[in-house]
């Protein structure tokens, strides 16, 4: 059997851009890579670095402005299930037409039949017409379609959603057993953990280019980090837009307000890592010798309503001084809060009227993540045992 | 309550489809009153109270979307009835309305022209479907550009934008990354909070718990199971009660804590044989409506590895946790392989399997959920 | 207010059905709407071109040359819009099947919608005669009021038909393919490239029922001859309009409910 093979080199594409003038954006800028028997390469990148182009022109749907790519091999593609199946055939006769259309002949694909009919649990519907079949059955065929190929080349976009939970665990286990199968696997997905299990090399792509090609955890990890930096600035924009500070009443208000190590260092940014030694540390105007309380509000940005603190609860007034200015410090000691995008929004009350307000959001990242599930609170009962 | 109270009403509703499209040809003519038919919904009944939101789990081919396009008026009853009190927004086949030449904004205007909506609020509409998606320059160009997220992303915005009074949402909360499924979580619950009711459809059973007091089975075409919330669910998942696998968890059905003060709880592992056993403990809050979250979760610690039985504490030096009731989950297991990861679970007590354990947490009421400590201090400035 | 089952709101939506059409038609092409003015004027021209200078064909007793282009433009224009609209109104259910699984419309609307965007071709055309004949030193007499009613008549008797056409094409498909042939065999059995003295005489009686024609020499006669055609004609294809109209829209609504899970 010949070697199969993908190789890249100076792959370019461009998009003509909509409207009367011939704008063009260029999506895939410069690639070079090779892609050798037996490799699985994961694609991961965020929206429009040129993901599914890349996969396109891999699978020969479309072509590049200019560069070449050389695939040694045959190619099977899923980009998105269903496209394929007529819409007036029954189930059944689909499973025909497709195995024509993978080159089976009529004896080799009869012998397929049995085995994609099981698989897809379709029950009498299978010699019904697929336009009466719900959108998750419809997947369901359509994945089943694919359980018989035996790929050289395998492409797959996206993490495949077929369904309900009991159907998307089968559907998993046979892509992994596909992926295994192929000679060459390209996967582009947002699962980070498909990558990593799936996976034997990682190629990060970023605005049409290649940021980083290597071992999947090293690529996975830098693009974790990445995204987390990426949306930080896109957080300090929002921010910015947002009114964050308002006074409430004249002579009141909340001049600044930030984050600091314990240290005292400051955080450049909005990022905190759970568990970091973290304060937040404000300065607030107010009349000269009068007295005010500070409410701190954490809610986590769909809208949950965190944690709640009262200066009261450990001071009992915030007092001006006689240059009519008041520091504070709101001391979280170990950060308890896990991963997750909040807002913080410091109140302060004069005479239990709200005189002042000031908001920021920022980002907890979690260096340690937990395995098998993602709770608010990264605080770790202590757990001892005795035998009785 | 009178049926004024309720938002849709839908009674013994059966709903037929078509099996041979060419037969349609001699009703057309007035010849035929019968087609040979599928029917996907025998007799349904629900009721949704209005600014309530009801969830109806149903595997693939229960007939979930055919229920929701007879409550939408855009299938006719076959037998049985409809009432819909208040105007309908239909998530669901997001985006099927498009043609994918279209540009984000074109796409738009083509949705507000299709639910016309007046011409004064199209700009303000317009701007707020903008921010909301995120796309920056790509709103101006061909949704045949946008990757998957992207047009989720324009989709949803557009199918959201407008305020309805009743939601039919169909499966789409699994869209986009991260960020934009909060989003997208907190745009729905704000249209809820403003006192719109509906119905979510989906096999996703954590969205139901997320976004529903009460829900539905959907089996086959009939209502099979009505309840709560969690008590679907876990009628849903139909998981098998798990038995011990060489270790069990003997604990009281229910552990209490004050909230702010220190936690301590206690219950016993036996080990029927000579085995290495690690637990692990999570504490959940399942408000119905407002959300399913893991408050607390623990690494996997060691208890053992000899045949016996033995009393586990768990401490935390404060409760982080406001006054309420919160679900114990606690997990038996080997540990974890060094090559693979995996595990082999050897007893769990949850309430998805329906042997959980519960915490009641007293002391004062408050709106937030985990009140962690904070130590507040005057600073010379 | 309601008419034929519709509601005043139902104006609404087809005109915005209407606006969405035409949007959707010339999407992604780069010209865009400038296709809409284009592709009849290119269709004029070259039935123009083959048969006044290729045929160098000619009315009876008249010369070849801009009377005769003024004759063919008159008629062939309205059968322009003829043929736009069934074939849109055909399409019009099929072809939104994203509207009709997704929103609660009265579905036909759509074809109704569809229909009108015959009016395109026809205004372009008749802009383009109306060039034709003031260059040709013409002036316009009472008679071309005619063309009003016949014009109803016409769009009355094409929406019916449309309508039929765009609930038969989501049961049988081939209706939708095999349309554009039936199209030409009907202008071409129509005479409005020829006069209809050159039908065999057998046929002649036939061809003076045909609607399409009755319409094409309501529209021809007023404009060209500043005179009348013979009224029974006008009643005769008001009369059928209506009948087909209404008798579509009652089929219409016995499959209305069937329509969302055929598309």
């Amino acid at each position: 059997m010949n070697k199969r093979q993908v190789y890249v080199r100076d792959l370019c594409k461009d998009f003509r851009l909509a409207g009367p003038f011939m704008r063009k954006k260029r999506v895939l800028n410069s690639l070079n890579f090779t892609i050798s028997d037996g490799e699985r390469i994961g694609i991961i990148g965020g929206n429009g670095a040129g993901k599914t182009t890349l996969l396109q022109i891999v699978a020969g749907i479309s072509d590049p402005s200019s560069g070449i790519v050389q695939v040694d091999g045959q190619v099977t593609s899923i980009f998105s299930l269903g496209i394929g199946l007529r819409d007036d055939l029954t189930g059944r006769e689909n499973i025909f037409i497709d195995g024509e259309l993978q080159g089976y002949s009529r004896q080799e694909t009869l012998r397929f039949v049995p085995d994609i009919i099981a698989f897809a649990e379709l029950g009498e519907f299978i010699d019904r017409p697929v336009r009466n079949y719900s959108t998750g059955m419809k997947s369901r065929l359509a994945f089943s379609l694919l359980v018989h190929i035996d790929p050289e080349i395998l492409v797959i976009d996206e993490a495949l959603s077929v369904g309900d939970v009991r159907f998307s665990a089968k559907a998993q286990a046979r892509m992994h057993e596909l992926a295994a199968r192929g000679r060459i696997v390209i996967l582009v997905s947002h699962s980070m953990s498909a990558i990593r299990t799936m996976c034997t090399r990682c190629i990060w792509l970023d605005g049409g280019r290649i940021r980083m090609d290597g071992e999947p955890n090293e690529v996975t990890q830098a693009y974790v980090e990445n995204v987390s930096q990426a949306r930080e600035e896109t957080l300090k924009k929002r921010v910015r837009r947002a009114p964050n500070a308002e006074s409430m009443r004249p002579g009141f208000a909340i001049k600044s307000m930030q984050f600091i190590l314990d240290a005292g260092e400051k955080i450049s940014g909005e990022v905190l890592q759970s568990k970091e030694q973290v304060a937040l540390i404000a300065e607030a105007e107010a009349p000269p010798g009068s007295g005010c309380r500070a409410v701190l509000e954490i809610d986590r940005i769909d809208g949950l309503k965190i944690c709640i603190s009262d200066s009261v609860e450990s001071l009992p007034l915030l007092l001006a001084g006689s240059d009519g200015r008041i520091s504070f410090k709101a001391e979280f000691g170990s950060l308890p809060l896990n991963i997750g995008l909040y807002q913080a929004s410091l109140t302060l009350l004069h005479n239990a009227v709200p005189v002042a307000r000031h908001r920021r959001s920022f980002e907890v990242v979690n260096p340690m993540p937990h395995r098998g599930g993602q709770a608010i609170l990264v605080t770790q009962m202590a757990i001892s045992s005795s035998r009785l | 309550m009178t049926d004024t109270a309720y938002a849709i009403i839908a009674q013994s509703l059966r709903k037929l489809l078509p099996l041979e499209r060419a037969s349609l040809f001699w009703v057309w003519l007035g010849r035929a009153r019968d087609v040979p038919c599928l029917e996907v919904l025998k007799g349904v009944d629900l009721k949704v109270a209005k600014g309530e939101m009801i969830g109806v789990l149903g595997h693939n081919g229960a007939g979930k979307t055919t229920l929701l396009r007879t409550l939408a008026g855009i299938y006719p009853a076959d037998s049985g009835s409809v009432a819909v009190n208040g105007d309908v927004g239909a998530l669901f086949e997001l985006g099927g309305f498009g043609n994918r030449h279209l540009t984000g904004r074109a796409f738009v205007r083509k949705y507000f022209l299709l639910f016309e909506v007046q011409k004064e609020q199209r700009v303000r509409l317009m701007r707020e479907v903008e921010e909301f998606a995120e796309l920056g320059d790509y709103f101006d160009q061909k949704i045949l550009t946008y990757s998957t997220g992207m047009t989720a992303r324009l989709y949803f915005a557009a199918a959201t934008v407008i305020e309805r009074e009743i939601y039919l949402i169909d499966e789409i909360l699994s869209v986009g990354d991260e960020y934009f499924q909060a989003k997208s979580w907190s745009r729905l619950r704000e249209r809820l909070a403003g006192g719109a009711a509906g119905i979510l459809v989906t096999h996703d059973w954590s969205a139901v718990l997320k976004l529903c007091r009460t829900a539905r089975i959907l089996e086959d075409g009939e209502i099979v199971r009505e309840g709560t919330a969690d008590e679907v669910v876990r009628d849903y998942l139909k998981l098998p009660i798990p038995e011990p696998n060489g270790a069990e968890i003997i604990a009281e059905k229910s552990f209490s804590a004050v909230s702010g003060a220190p936690m301590h709880l206690e219950f016993d592992v036996v080990l029927h044989k000579d085995i290495e056993v690690e637990v692990s403990l999570s504490i959940e809050h399942l408000q119905f409506g407002a959300g399913w979250e893991i408050v607390l979760l623990n690494e996997y610690s060691s208890v053992a590895s000899t045949r016996g039985c033995y009393r586990l504490r768990v401490e935390l030096d404060r409760t982080p946790l406001s006054a309420g009731n919160y679900l114990v989950n606690i997990f038996l297991a080997s540990p974890a392989d060094p090559l693979t990861g995996q595990r082999e679970t050897l007893h769990t007590r949850s309430w998805t399997y329906g042997n959980g354990l519960t915490m009641q947490v007293t002391g004062e009421e408050r709106p937030d959920l985990t009140p962690f400590m904070t130590r507040w201090q005057q600073v010379a400035s | 207010m309601t008419f034929a089952g519709f509601e005043r709101q139902d104006a609404r939506t087809i005109w915005n059905f209407f606006r969405m059409l035409l949007r959707d038609r010339f999407m992604g092409s780069r010209l865009g709407a400038a296709w809409s003015v284009a592709n009849p004027l290119l269709l004029l021209s070259i039935y123009t071109f083959v048969f006044a200078f290729i045929f160098k064909s000619r009315l009876p007793g008249s010369e070849p040359g801009l009377s005769y282009t003024i004759w063919l433009i008159s008629g062939l224009g309205p059968w322009l819009a003829v043929a736009e609209s069934l074939t849109s109104a055909a399409n019009s259910i099929h072809g939104n099947a994203g509207i009709v699984k997704n929103l609660a419309i009265k579905a036909e609307c759509l074809p109704i919608a569809a229909a009108m965007s015959g009016l395109i071709p026809l205004a372009v055309s008749f802009s383009f005669l109306v060039v034709l004949l003031i260059a040709d030193g013409w002036a316009p007499s009472w008679h071309v009021l005619a063309i009003v009613p016949a014009g109803l008549a016409l769009f009355g008797f094409v929406t019916g038909l449309g309508i039929a056409l765009s609930a038969l094409v989501t049961f049988f498909r081939d209706l939708g393919v095999a349309l554009p042939s039936v199209l030409i065999i009907i202008l071409f059995s129509t005479p409005i490239l020829y006069p209809v003295t050159a039908v065999p005489r057998a046929l002649q009686m036939l061809a003076e029922l045909n609607p399409f024609y009755i319409a094409g020499q309501w529209i021809r006669v007023p404009l060209l001859d500043h005179a009348l055609p013979p009224v029974w004609g006008l009643v005769w294809i008001s009369v059928l309009a209506g009948a087909t109209f209404w008798g579509s829209l009652l089929a219409f609504r016995r499959v209305k409910g069937y329509l969302p899970s055929a598309v």
